[in-house]
């Protein structure tokens, strides 16, 4: 999971989701090619991740599990997401592939408006394919604080990578039962240098799976800025991992975004040439 | 017995012709150039405020509460046709506009840029941006998807005129809205805000692209009497119309124009009091050396039993006759120059445009002549020469035979 944020406007920014579904969770790790089974559920079985409870390496490997959750070397996907503000509530299907973590490739499947459009990340790089005209766009500094495709995530979002064990300087902050559940809550603290807008980070994880529940996100001044949320835990190839996931900003009551997975491969085969800008306009 | 006196002033006064005529002469360029002076100032401050108005502002402006301080695409006055309605009814002009941030992008360029959905036809009743298009044509109905944008946004993407311009933005809906453009023209120098991110379209282009079916982020409003007109009405006639919405006068809009404009008649009329000093000194050295070159003369009249009063009055009258001949002279004078330069002086080539507070002034200097601009330094002039006159008159009515007429 990624979490580098930038806070804009109206619209809220929250790069841990999107890079999490559309990019992360797409995306190959480098990483993952030393250790492909590192995310795997056998390894993440409880009684073999939390060996020593006192360790900070206790909470480093969570991070890293958490971060690393979504990524394999490539990934393909099909999502839904569902966005809900006090203007619109719109739901789009998208199919979305990645391969390390600097390329990946977002094509709209519906609505039918939308439909063919298509976002290629490509290392800092954002190219935009708008059907409609028949163009390429590549977006500039200016359209990248704006919301990526209406939902509560800026285009900023797509190309901001981090990860929290690097970026944050974290502790175990609870262990125990919270209705029925044990978890454990992991409280971050940005480091100076990190590219963080936030004040303090929390992450709450299912101490048996090891898997997210949520995170919440605090500005400087304490006050929480929005929630993320995951749920509906389901196999997908070898590993269980939560199909939905949901962001809720907290200074707008009742908008979210959410995205649910409704298909997710690992180690697809995908070239380089597959996340060009030529390839970009031709429809899949 | 004062028609022989005035006679005698008459007299005093063509005695010294060369005389008379310089310090007539000075009287009248002062007040000549005063007038021009007065006219240009007038012209130029009437030229920045039209300027500044025509282009954008208009006189008074609506806004749903909230949108001048955070822009939004929802923040918009849903009622707006009816407001329109309304304003057209009490006679001032009105249009809407709609404002919507997109990327443009042509070739391998691409910039933020500010669209501006306008209802082509009525602009044209409350604003002269029509008039500000430096390359290419208008909007026009028979072009939909036509537009003018800025002069720097030309610039930055490389637009020439019939270039197409690709927008994407997000539409009011959620969905990502992209488009065509053609670039039909491209705008002077108008403001600093569209210069740099103005791209003018038709309001149905916008709505169809932006997915606002309905409702405008702004409502300008015009006298219909011109921009010189007073706003009393119009602010009236907006606040009626508006409802719950916000009504703002453009010194409200143009704070600082509107400061400005108000100290220029301060700045104006000192300028005025300055240049008069001058005129006044040379009249009163030039009375002054009359009355003491005649002190002898003084002396004479007083001692054959003329009153103090009437020497005083004399003299005055002397000071008068060359007044009212340098009032003749600089009236002609100076609305001459004023009306000879009236299609104004054009500096753009020395100075290029004036930008104030974010809009864009073309330097030229139309003078703009009232009855107040060439009257006032007319009657200011006559004044003054007679207060300047006062004390070499009462110095001349006060003397005594003996000493005068011995010359001391």
């Amino acid at each position: 999971m990624v979490t580098t944020f930038r806070v804009r406007h109206a619209t809220a920014t929250l790069t841990s989701v999107f890079t999490l579904f559309t990019l992360s969770a797409l995306v190959a790790l480098p990483a993952a090619a030393a250790s492909p089974d590192r995310a795997s559920p056998d390894r993440a079985s409880p009684d073999r991740a939390s060996p020593d409870r006192a360790s900070p390496d206790r909470a480093r490997k969570l991070l890293d599990r958490v971060d690393d959750l979504w990524r394999g070397r490539t990934s393909q996907a099909k999502l839904q997401m569902h966005v809900k503000t006090k203007y619109y509530e719109r739901k789009l299907a998208m199919k979305a592939w990645s391969k390390g973590k600097d390329q990946s490739l977002v094509r709209i499947l519906s609505p039918r408006r939308e439909k063919g459009m298509a976002t290629l990340k490509n290392g800092k790089q954002i190219y935009t394919w708008l059907p409609r005209t028949a163009r390429v766009i590549r977006l500039s500094g200016a359209m990248m604080g704006s919301a990526w495709m209406g939902s509560h995530f800026s285009n900023d979002d797509l190309v901001k990578e981090s990860r929290m064990a690097e970026d944050y300087t974290f502790k175990i902050a609870f262990e125990g039962k919270e209705r029925g559940t044990d978890i454990i809550r992991i409280d971050m603290i940005p480091k100076k240098n990190a590219a963080v807008v936030w004040g303090k980070v929390t992450l709450t994880v299912d101490a048996k799976t090891q898997l997210p529940l949520r995170s919440l996100y605090f500005d400087e001044k304490g006050k929480l800025a929005r929630t993320m949320t995951w749920s509906d835990v389901k196999p997908f190839g070898k590993r269980r991992l939560p199909a939905k996931m949901r962001m809720t900003p907290a200074d707008k009551p009742g908008e979210f975004t959410e995205m649910t997975y409704t298909e997710l491969k690992f180690d697809v085969a995908l070239d380089n040439a597959f996340f060009s800008v030529s390839r970009l306009k031709r429809r899949r | 017995m004062y028609g022989r006196l005035l006679k005698l002033a008459a007299r005093n006064v063509s005695r010294k012709p060369m005389r008379s005529l310089v310090t007539s002469g000075a009287m009248a360029l002062a007040a000549a150039v005063m007038i021009f002076f007065g006219a240009i100032m007038i012209g130029y401050i009437e030229h920045m405020k039209t300027s500044a108005l025509a282009m954008e502002t208009a006189h008074v402006q609506i806004h749903a509460k909230g949108y001048r301080d955070e822009p939004d695409l929802h923040t918009l006055m849903r009622d707006s046709g009816k407001i329109i309605e309304k304003l057209r009814e009490s006679g001032v002009s009105a249009t809407e506009r709609l404002y919507g941030f997109a990327l443009a992008a042509h070739d391998k360029q691409s910039a933020g840029v500010m669209l501006r959905g306008i209802d082509a036809e009525h602009e044209k009743n409350v604003t002269l941006l029509h008039t500000a298009v430096g390359q290419g044509k208008w909007l026009d109905e028979s072009d939909p998807r036509g537009v003018v944008v800025g002069k720097k946004v030309a610039r930055r993407l490389g637009l020439k005129v019939g270039d197409e311009l690709i927008v994407v933005s997000q539409a009011a809906d959620g969905a990502t809205a992209d488009d065509l453009l053609t670039v039909r023209g491209i705008f002077r120098g108008v403001s600093a805000r569209l210069d740099a991110a103005g791209v003018v379209m038709r309001q149905q282009a916008f709505r169809e692209l932006l997915a606002v079916h309905e409702g405008s982020h702004e409502i300008a409003i015009r006298s219909t009497a011109g921009f010189d007109a007073p706003i009393t009405n119009v602010v009236e006639a907006a606040k009626a119309a508006a409802g719950k919405h916000e009504v703002l006068g453009w010194p409200k809009l143009q704070p600082a124009l509107a400061e400005m404009l108000r100290t220029s008649d301060a700045q104006l009329g000192f300028m005025l009091f300055i240049a008069y000093l001058a005129v006044v000194t040379v009249v009163f050295n030039a009375t002054l050396m009359s009355v003491f070159e005649r002190m002898r003369e003084f002396g004479v009249l007083k001692s054959l039993g003329v009153t103090p009063l009437q020497i005083f009055f004399v003299v005055v009258a002397e000071s008068l006759a060359m007044a009212v001949i340098a009032a003749v002279l600089a009236l002609g004078l100076g609305v001459g120059l004023s009306m000879a330069f009236a299609d104004g002086i054009d500096l753009s080539a020395s100075v290029g445009d004036i930008n104030f507070n974010g809009m864009v002034i073309p330097p030229v200097l139309s003078p703009k002549l009232g009855v107040g601009i060439a009257v006032g330094p007319i009657v200011t002039l006559v004044i003054m020469v007679m207060l300047a006159a006062v004390y070499p008159a009462l110095k001349a009515a006060l003397v005594r035979p003996v000493d005068a007429v011995r010359g001391r």
